[in-house]
């Protein structure tokens, strides 16, 4: 893949400009969400999402229930999930 | 004000069935409070799904967002909840997160629980309001 990386400079008001050549290639669009997660102190991951945000929702919880057994089901592979990694 | 949990953060899911009741919530309370418990329930399940870390972030994330651009205040989870949630266990049937959340909720300004969960009776601490 071509190399992507670009440098902007942060401007008044702390305005940064998304360079055209990630917009174009990640088909970036004026009202789309970006979500700033800390990685480290110098680090920010800027993740874009589309603009209707319960329909990001939909997908990022998909498959999520709150009924008695799914929150049972839930301890017991989050559990498991912990266990495994500790190696017990 | 009264207060969201979990099924209320899930309704904001587009294909909820409760997606239009909630947001009919937002319009019929000029203030509501929302229950730092619920961020973590909402966490636990979708790591117990296998969804990665960054999802999980990306989620309590959005989630945090539209919450704050609707006015919506956080209540925050403390020491002394995490107690009197675990005295709530000892004598209710209800799971960790039910009870966590009900602590949580008591600390409300007019401890009014936004929930379809009649489980939140239990302690008759809350009066619950159904999400329809």
């Amino acid at each position: 893949m071509r190399n992507l990386s670009a440098v902007t400079r942060i401007r008044p008001r702390y305005v940064v400009t998304i360079p055209r050549s990630l917009r174009k290639r990640r088909n970036v669009r004026v009202g789309d969400n970006v979500v700033w997660l800390p990685v480290s102190d110098r680090e920010l991951l800027a993740v874009i999402l589309p603009s209707d945000r319960y329909r990001v929702l939909a997908d990022l919880m998909s498959g999520i229930e709150l009924s008695r057994e799914a929150r049972l089901a839930a301890e017991k592979a989050y559990f498991a999930s912990g266990a495994r990694k500790s190696g017990r | 004000m009264p207060v969201i949990e979990s099924e209320f953060l899930l309704a904001l899911r587009a294909d909820d069935r409760k997606h239009k009741a909630a947001l009919a919530l937002f319009n019929k309370y000029s203030a509501l409070e929302v229950c730092a418990a619920a961020f973590l329930e909402i966490a636990w399940l979708l790591r117990s799904k296998e969804k990665s870390s960054t999802e999980v972030s990306l989620t309590l994330s959005l989630l945090e967002s539209e919450l704050q651009s609707r006015g919506v205040s956080e209540i925050p989870v403390t020491a002394s909840q995490i107690g009197r949630a675990h005295d709530i266990l000892t004598r209710h049937a209800m799971t960790f997160f039910d009870a966590l959340i009900l602590a949580n909720a008591e600390e409300s300004l007019d401890r009014k629980l936004l929930s379809s969960d009649s489980t939140f009776d239990s302690t008759g601490t809350v009066t619950r309001i159904p999400v329809r």
